[in-house]
């Protein structure tokens, strides 16, 4: 008898030590990520947003080894960061409207701007948009605009109109469209042609912009903005929506393309790098960013990946396609931002039913 | 002494076994369960509050619905399809019996270890609108203008297929290679023709093998991911996508569990009517 | 005259099938040599992608990533695989059987599910999550194979052992463990190249230290077609076959040999 419950005792204490031994490993990273680390720096960005070479530089520059990781999606960097705490990473790359949904789920630490060297070269009305009054949190980086892209070859008479319309009215649409792909760009963009303002979108305004969604989709060739360059320069689609990043980078070898501003008005993003709470390499940090913000720097993104730079001098010397300083700055002045006081929720429940539809 | 080394191996055999046994457990089934059982919990900020049914009925409203419907029709065509194709290849490998049988074998089972991203890449480049199939077309006259392959289903169900073939071909080739020929030569002794011997002695001897592949097929391309990803252009969701949405971009894990739970539960019965059909086709009434 | 026609008919579909299956990836590495950065226009022979690929820090970051996932991968699970089967020998071969269905599964679910687990136990994301999925799915994959090798183990052999007076464990050292070589290097294999090809488990499971190569060539792929993209897959082709040849070479070489 005894021999039976010691034999039994015996085999929960073996599974108990295999468990603990599993939780040891699983659990083992928190341990590691208290040691002090060596000197790098964890970047959490997307694909075409720093410069290889420009990294080794820094490297050889520093000593300091820099680790980048590529995520696709805002929505996703959210999911992951909230699950995460952003524990792991140093340096994060996030576009404007997520900021303030980072700032209120308390995972970033402000950017002290006095440690920083080129904060003063930044372009002035770069400055304190209303998804971070006073840059507490963020340093911008790149800036674009939304621009409706459209291959001049299929359209030898000019476009029928040089608004939203072009995308969403199936008088004048076109077959094949390249469409935005995240939510909020898609509704907001729809917002904007249903609405002309994207001011108070409401659980109802945002299932009109569904519907209407719904509607275009048939004609959209692909949701991949990213690859709206591909689209207008093999010609798949006549016209693309996107950032004019995307859309001038192609037209430095096909003479075809062309794009247009629509008249309704249309948005801007700041992407802007972000620091999260939990990281302690702020020295790094601060080195890298002054860094990545130099003239030289950002000279090569710019001619690179066409993205507006940051800098104000480079904006002033460079030749854009969007145009002259000048008139780069009254664009400015009349584009909107994305709003962050719609339902996300609800947002993303729309926009998944357009999706699976 | 013998009997303490007898508990000693037991014991010692036991003390060894637990750590697979407890992975598969902590690490598939406890999340598995868990999944099961947060679908039918709220989750707010961090914990679970009241037990409710509102994920499952929210999984009935129409489009995500719809959407499980389609990844069954396109699980059902790709195994069919692949069914129909892999069928005269592994045929045809068990009856030959020359030493270049088990070279043949391993080249067609090479594209199955190689790299899923590689394969969907490798048809990016072909079929892309500036891709080399329409570039070979229009240089060969056969189309003016080139032609929107990629982003659209076709593509998908396309390239699904090419992926899948070697899922099929493997289980087939076993159990028609284990094949006794000394029936299909007493089926054509006692004259009957080829046709018939095929339809009536192979067919059904191969039906373990085939029906095999065909779940194997069907169940991983049910939850598909990758290929309507990236060349579906993102217009058509399939059950593979859906859940990786309601996971990363909606958070929220109850209604992902839920969908997941609920598709499963579609899935299998799509299995057993495939099985119905399945037996019909191969063994008759 | 049927047959004439199924001896023509069959071969030539054979054949079809044969470059369905080939012809995609042969075209991508052959135009990885081609000079053009864009376009199908053949220009002149490079290896310049190639280079560049070499020199590339970050390609050598996430390729050192994948490999120390898929490592650890086949160490866990060979290790704790050839433990159960060696466990449960002659036992409770039955519960074996639990391990057959991990491949089954399709990955979306075990991965989304393998997440869950880790956000309700605030267990950290990274390369550890990375190889327990990993490890999971590996054991699919190793306990199959040494079951199969198990089987063909002569029981005499191990009795006679013991008989002479070896414990246990020498028995397994010195006799089951040369016996299982062939089985654990071809399930190594296996779960090394599956490792090196999962795609699922890291874009769940990962967090900014542990990107691997799926995950960066799955973030390439989707801004368009790159001639870099080409070099890389051409290598990861080339490198999958290499092992594959490994593993039939071994498995073939062994599987006459019973004892010894």
């Amino acid at each position: 008898m005894i021999r039976i419950y010691s034999k039994f005792f015996i085999r929960i204490l073996m599974v108990l030590f295999w468990i603990l031994i599993i939780i040891f490993y699983v659990y083992s990273p928190i341990v590691t990520n208290l040691l002090p680390s060596k000197k790098t720096l964890n970047v959490y960005c997307w694909v075409d947003v720093i410069d290889e070479n420009s990294i080794r530089e820094f490297e050889k520059e520093t000593g300091i080894d820099v680790n980048l990781s590529f995520y696709e999606h805002n929505f996703e960097l959210l999911s992951k960061l909230e699950i995460t705490q952003g524990k792991d990473y140093d340096l994060i790359f996030v576009t404007d409207f997520v900021i303030p949904l980072l700032i209120k789920a308390n995972l970033l630490q402000p950017i002290d701007s006095s440690k920083l060297d080129f904060w003063n070269d930044i372009e002035p009305s770069l400055f304190n948009k209303e998804f971070d009054p006073g840059n507490k949190y963020s340093a911008p980086y790149q800036w674009d605009i939304y621009v409706v892209g459209y291959n001049k070859k299929l359209y030898p008479n000019g476009v029928p109109a040089k608004d939203w319309s072009l995308i969403f009215d199936r008088n004048i649409m076109p077959k094949h469209i390249g469409m935005l792909e995240e939510s909020n760009e898609a509704f907001m963009v729809g917002a904007q042609y249903l609405f002309k303002n994207t001011n108070d979108i409401t659980e109802e305004k945002l299932e009109k912009i569904k519907d209407l969604l719904i509607a275009q989709k048939p004609n959209v060739e692909s949701y991949v903005d990213l690859r709206a360059s591909d689209l207008l320069s093999s010609g798949a689609a006549p016209v693309a929506v996107g950032q004019s990043a995307y859309i001038t980078r192609p037209m430095k070898f096909s003479k075809n393309i062309s794009f247009y501003v629509p008249s309704e008005g249309s948005f801007a993003v700041f992407d802007s790098f972000v620091i999260p709470k939990y990281s302690d390499k702020l020295e790094l940090i601060y080195k890298f960013l002054d860094f990545v913000n130099r003239k030289s720097s950002v000279k090569k993104i710019t001619e690179r990946y066409f993205y507006l730079p940051n800098r104000k001098d480079l904006l002033m010397e460079g030749k854009f396609e969007l145009g002259s300083y000048q008139e780069i700055q009254d664009l400015l002045k009349k584009v909107s931002i994305f709003s962050t006081n719609i339902p996300i929720k609800k947002l993303n429940e729309c926009w998944m039913e357009v999706k699976s539809y | 002494m013998n009997n303490f080394k007898k508990l000693f191996y037991e014991d010692g055999a036991f003390f060894i076994s637990i750590p697979a046994l407890l992975w598969q457990l902590l690490f598939l089934i406890l999340p598995i369960s868990i999944m099961f059982i947060a679908s039918f919990l709220i989750y707010k900020s961090g914990t679970f509050t009241k037990f409710t049914f509102e994920h499952y009925k929210s999984v009935f409203d129409l489009p995500h619905f719809y959407v499980i419907f389609r990844s069954v029709i396109l699980a059902f065509f790709n195994s069919t399809l692949c069914l129909i194709f892999a069928y005269p290849v592994a045929y045809y490998l068990s009856i030959r019996t020359t030493r270049y049988k088990n070279l043949s074998l391993f080249f067609l089972t090479l594209p199955f270890w190689i790299n899923f991203l590689v394969h969907i890449y490798s048809w990016f480049f072909i079929l892309d609108y500036a891709g080399l199939l329409n570039s070979l077309l229009i240089k060969l006259g056969i189309i003016k203008t080139p032609v929107h392959f990629i982003n659209t289903v076709g593509s998908i169900m396309l390239v699904m297929l090419h992926g899948y073939l070697p899922f099929m071909i493997l289980p087939l080739y076993t159990v028609l290679e284990k094949l006794d020929k000394k029936l299909i030569e007493a089926s054509l002794d006692l004259g009957a023709t080829r046709t018939y011997t095929f339809f009536r002695i192979v067919l059904p001897l191969s039906y373990t093998g085939a029906s095999a592949g065909f779940f194997l097929v069907f169940v991983l391309s049910f939850g598909e991911f990758l290929i309507p990803a990236l060349l579906g252009g993102g217009k058509t969701l399939f059950v593979g996508t859906l859940i990786s949405e309601y996971f990363l971009m909606l958070g929220s894990l109850p209604q992902g569990a839920a969908f997941t739970f609920v598709s499963a539960l579609i899935l299998i019965l799509s299995l057993l009517f495939c099985r119905l059909l399945l037996k019909y086709f191969f063994r008759g009434r | 005259m049927f047959g004439k026609i199924k001896n023509i008919f069959l071969p030539s579909m054979v054949f079809f099938i044969y470059a369905f299956l080939y012809l995609p990836i042969l075209i991508m590495a052959i135009f990885s040599f081609n000079k053009a950065s864009i376009g199908f226009k053949w220009i002149g022979f490079t290896t310049e992608w190639y280079q560049k690929l070499f020199y590339s820090d970050e390609i050598w970051y996430v390729f050192k990533n994948s490999l120390i996932v898929a490592l650890s991968a086949v160490f866990l699970s060979v290790t704790i695989g050839v433990a159960l089967v060696w466990g449960l020998y002659r036992k409770n071969t039955k519960l074996l059987s639990l391990f057959y269905s991990n491949i089954m599964i399709p990955e979306i679910v075990s991965s989304v599910s393998l997440l869950s687990l880790f956000i309700l136990f605030s267990i950290p994301l990274g390369l550890n999550a990375l190889v327990i999925g990993h490890t999971l799915l590996g054991l699919g994959f190793v306990i199959p194979i040494l079951n199969v090798r198990f089987q063909e183990l002569n029981y005499n052999l191990i009795e006679a052992s013991l008989d002479l007076g070896a414990n246990i464990w020498t028995t397994f050292f010195k006799v089951v463990l040369p016996f299982l070589v062939p089985a654990i290097v071809s399930a190594s294999l296996l779960v090394f190249i599956v490792s090196l090809d999962d795609f699922l488990i890291a874009f769940f499971c990962s967090d900014s230290t542990s990107q691997t190569l799926s995950l960066y060539i799955y973030s390439t792929i989707r801004a368009g077609v790159s001639p870099l993209v080409n070099a890389l897959s051409t290598l990861m082709l080339v490198g999958s076959s290499v092992l594959v040849l490994l593993f039939i070479y071994i498995s073939l070489k062994f599987i006459p040999e019973n004892n010894d």
